[in-house]
């Protein structure tokens, strides 16, 4: 059956969300063509804002009806075109879908809508001393229902763990239409562990329309430590000393040269300008025993040659510190006008040997590449900066982008950390993963999403080889996906 | 070791390969044939499940079991799924790492059979569970075939997280035939306290408990007969795990305080011992665990309470209790539904296994559960007819 014309499409939405609840416009659906991942771009067919599950369960299955795709979008602040509608189709925009549904702070948890964003749930608990501990750096923006299917990560989760360790169960709206609820307030619950297999599925398995969320006790105090180190080498070397003295840090974060310069010239926050790389360091936890931990991480600091080590002394400083670590992506629109973020991770030890190769990637496609990135984590976020309007460095970006990925596998780490494969990553699945792997994830999609019309073409690479990679354009990694 | 029978399943077949070929050929050869396959890890739950529902062959994983990388620097680590739980602690202790996980009989319990049992102990207040240890997996599917996911790094998310899937599976997806973890460095100190508590003043204490200004890394209380006894876990770094144990003292109330003992180092490890243990004593012929929401805990502590020794896990509502035998299942699963959760058998005699007294009330994404299994295990190959809703 072939797609449902626009205008039938959209004349049966209308009485399901509302015309205030749609947009439909070429210029309003311009703004949904894309996420953070702006190199491929496609405008959905229609974008809708249901605002109750019962309004998803009516989307979808008139979409079933229409045979039309449809996928979810949170903030849109994703990195790898997970939110793309690659094919057009139907967006449903979580966006009014922004209650927090019930707080309890006995049992420690929160349910939330899906359009609830991460950080006003962390300011909701913040009196009663709980937070919510995944905190990506677009925490300000993102919301729970992103989170959960990127299972994103951020500064914190070195020690607390990434999204999927913090989500107690969720309701989702099959792909069919049926409403389910996996987990729920209690652990350990008999069964396949669904909400677990959920998160980090990039919307490909349902639209997930409410969740269970843990709540976590805030730390009694913290001790926030700058290194600032003359080259990046001796900030890694620090690093790597630092987990290997058996200290886990609440966050361990390293800004090179390049992303100093912009992230001062936003928020003056008295960076040492000719510094190669700082280091934020921050350790948590009951009050009694930081002290000795932050006295450890400075003397490791000092001896891998750290220029010197400050402290934050108040909780503005150490607020003001985390805005502009939290912030430095921003920032980077003062270095160039774009610029790609890359997401590898390699084991913590080859960090050092990781970053030389960026530099070497760097000279040898003359671009400039900023680090700001996770390094307790092993968790790389080169910045590749450039400009869109040439086309000469637009396919450089590519190329180095490419080989730093590469590098990442062959050090034996991943291709994304936290960010996700989306359809920019699709092309690297095969190299993580073996055509079995790939085989029978495509029949755990099957399970949840048999027909392929819930996000198609994201996540796996389609099979089958129908089309010649030769023939689809390099730099169009979502096309291939769409073929 | 042998296994003689899985429920009355004889006559079994076993085999014991030596390595993932010989697995893959075992598999095939049983599929060709029609046969089931049952893996079997350290025989300390083979008991756990329903009867197995087809003739098959048993296949023991204890020699698969070597380190494949060991890099402790990054604290991660990848085995073989065969390796015993107690070996792959003493490979991490000589690095002064561990894997934080309580799993019950260490010296015979297998990682592969821990994962696929999720086990868990007393210390997942303070460090979660082995799903948040996981971090790569590999399993062999119905055609003998490996099939992997996750990875070596610390995070990552590319590809499903078949590493959740495959915690908890009780084997039914794939047997586990490789894993990465995820370790952490051995806290600088430990201290355990005791703390014998009359019944009126449980409530009190979970209250204190509730709101110490302490992290404990676990809280479980024990009932036995007439006897109610708090154990309390502190790690961290010595002057943090010092601060702690005082403070705990200071929050409590005079006539409690008084009750409170630190236990020196042996006496914490044979606390530590009996609880981590406890699920798998075979005192009685039956064993059940009730999850939870967390503040129900004590409720349904008291409503189990009398039938038989319980241990709980406070802050997960977690919950093990031994019975004489079943016929107090049906009203203990009733009272762990009212208290927001479930209630499972353990062990169980065979002759008085049900769908619903071993796994409970079913839940609502059955469905979804029974189409994943299909989906993976097409011809019902692993563990059949063992898990929830007979998958």
């Amino acid at each position: 059956m072939a797609p449902a014309a626009s205008s039938t499409l959209i004349d049966r939405l209308r009485p399901i969300v509302g015309a205030g609840g749609m947009l439909t416009s070429v210029s309003d659906l311009m703004v949904y063509e894309c996420d953070g991942f702006t190199i491929e771009k496609t405008p959905p067919q229609v974008v809708v804002f249901p605002t109750t599950t019962e309004q998803i369960v009516q989307i979808v299955k008139l979409c079933n009806e229409l045979n039309v795709p449809f996928l979810a979008r949170g903030a849109g602040t994703s990195l790898a075109g997970g939110c793309v509608p690659v094919g057009g189709g139907v967006m449903i925009g979580l966006s009014r879908m922004k209650k927090i549904l019930e707080m309890n702070y006995e049992n420690r948890y929160a349910i939330v809508e899906p359009g609830v964003v991460n950080k006003w749930l962390t300011e909701a608990c913040r009196d009663a001393g709980f937070h919510y501990a995944p905190d990506p750096s677009s925490q300000g923006a993102c919301t729970i229902g992103g989170n959960v299917a990127t299972n994103s990560g951020g500064p914190h989760t070195l020690k607390y763990g990434v999204t999927v360790n913090h989500i107690l169960g969720v309701e989702m709206v099959m792909p069919d239409g049926r409403v389910i609820v996996t987990g729920g307030p209690a652990e350990d619950n008999p069964g396949y562990d669904l909400t677990g297999v959920i998160v980090g599925s990039e919307g490909t398995f349902g639209i997930v329309s409410k969740v269970w969320v843990r709540l976590t006790r805030n730390p009694e105090s913290y001790r926030t430590l700058l290194g600032v180190f003359a080259t990046v080498d001796d900030a890694t070397n620090t690093i790597s000393e630092i987990i290997g003295s058996g200290i886990i840090p609440g966050a361990l974060e390293l800004l090179d040269q390049l992303i100093l310069g912009a992230v001062e010239q936003a928020f003056k926050f008295g960076f040492p300008l000719d510094a190669g790389a700082v280091l934020i360091m921050e350790v948590d936890g009951v009050n009694a025993g930081l002290d000795d931990e932050a006295a450890r991480i400075e003397a490791i600091a000092m001896r891998n040659g750290a220029r010197e080590v400050r402290r934050a002394n108040t909780e503005a400083e150490r607020l003001l510190l985390w805005k502009c670590r939290k912030q430095a992506f921003g920032a980077v629109g003062r270095l160039a006008p774009s610029y790609c973020t890359q997401d590898g991770v390699v084991p913590r030890t080859k960090l050092p040997e990781m970053l030389r190769f960026i530099r070497n990637v760097s000279e040898r496609h003359s671009l400039k590449i900023a680090n700001v990135f996770h390094a307790g984590d092993g968790n790389l976020h080169p910045i590749i900066l450039f400009d869109e309007r040439d086309a000469d460095q637009v396919k450089r970006v590519f190329e180095a982008s490419h080989e730093i990925l590469d590098q990442c596998i062959a050090l034996g780490g991943s291709v994304t950390g936290e960010h996700g494969i989306g359809v920019e990553k699709l092309d690297f699945m095969p190299k993580l993963f073996s055509p079995t792997d790939l085989g029978m994830m495509v029949r755990l999609r099957d399970a949840f999403n048999p027909t392929n019309i819930c996000s198609p073409n994201k996540m796996l690479p389609t099979s089958g080889g129908c089309a010649e990679p030769s023939q689809i354009s390099a730099a169009k990694p979502g096309r291939r996906a769409a073929v | 070791m042998a296994v003689s029978s899985i429920d009355g399943l004889i006559p079994l077949k076993q085999f014991s390969p030596g390595s993932a070929e010989e697995l893959s050929a075992i598999i095939q050869t049983a599929n060709a044939a029609g046969q089931a396959v049952y893996p079997v890890g350290g025989q300390t739950m083979t008991g756990f499940g329903l009867p197995p529902t087809k003739p098959g062959v048993a296949v023991d994983l204890t020699g698969l079991n070597q380190v494949i990388d060991y890099p402790a620097r990054d604290m991660t680590i990848t085995v073989q799924a065969g390796i015993r739980i107690a070996e792959l602690q003493a490979i991490l202790a000589k690095e002064n790492q561990e894997l934080p996980v309580d799993v019950p009989l260490p010296d015979r319990a297998t990682l592969g059979g821990s994962i696929a049992v999720n086990a868990s102990g007393p210390r997942r207040f303070g460090y979660g569970t082995l799903r948040d240890y996981v971090i790569g997996i590999s399993l062999m599917n119905d055609q003998g075939e490996t099939f992997k996911a996750g990875g070596r790094v610390v995070k990552n998310v590319a590809g499903y997280d078949l590493m959740k899937l495959a915690t908890g599976s009780l084997g039914t997806l794939g047997i586990i035939t490789q894993v990465t973890l995820k370790v952490k460095p051995k806290a600088g100190a430990g201290e355990w306290l005791v703390l014998p508590c009359p019944e009126g003043d449980v409530a009190t204490v979970i209250a204190i408990l509730g709101l110490t200004r302490t992290r404990p890394v676990a809280v479980v209380l024990k009932a036995d007969g007439p006897n109610r006894e708090f154990t309390v876990g502190y790690e961290d770094n010595p002057p943090s795990v010092a601060w702690q144990v005082k403070q705990l003292r200071e929050e409590l109330p005079d006539s409690l305080r008084s009750r409170l003992g630190v236990l020196p180092p042996h006496e914490a490890e044979k606390y530590r011992v009996t609880q981590r243990d406890f699920p798998l004593l075979e005192t009685s012929p039956v064993t059940f665990k009730a999850n939870v929401v967390p503040a129900m805990t004590w409720e349904f502590v008291k409503r189990a309470g009398g039938l038989g020794p319980v241990e709980a896990l406070f802050g997960n509502g977690i919950v093990f209790g031994h019975l004489p035998d079943v016929e107090a299942v049906p009203r203990l699963q009733a009272a762990a539904g009212e208290c927001g959760g479930n209630l499972v058998l353990l062990r169980c005699p065979t002759a008085a296994k049900t769908l619903a007294r071993v796994w409970g009330r079913p839940a609502g994404d059955l469905e979804l559960m029974r189409a994943v299994k299909k989906n993976l295990d097409p011809q019902n190959l692993f563990n059949p007819g063992r898990f929830v809703g007979g998958i």
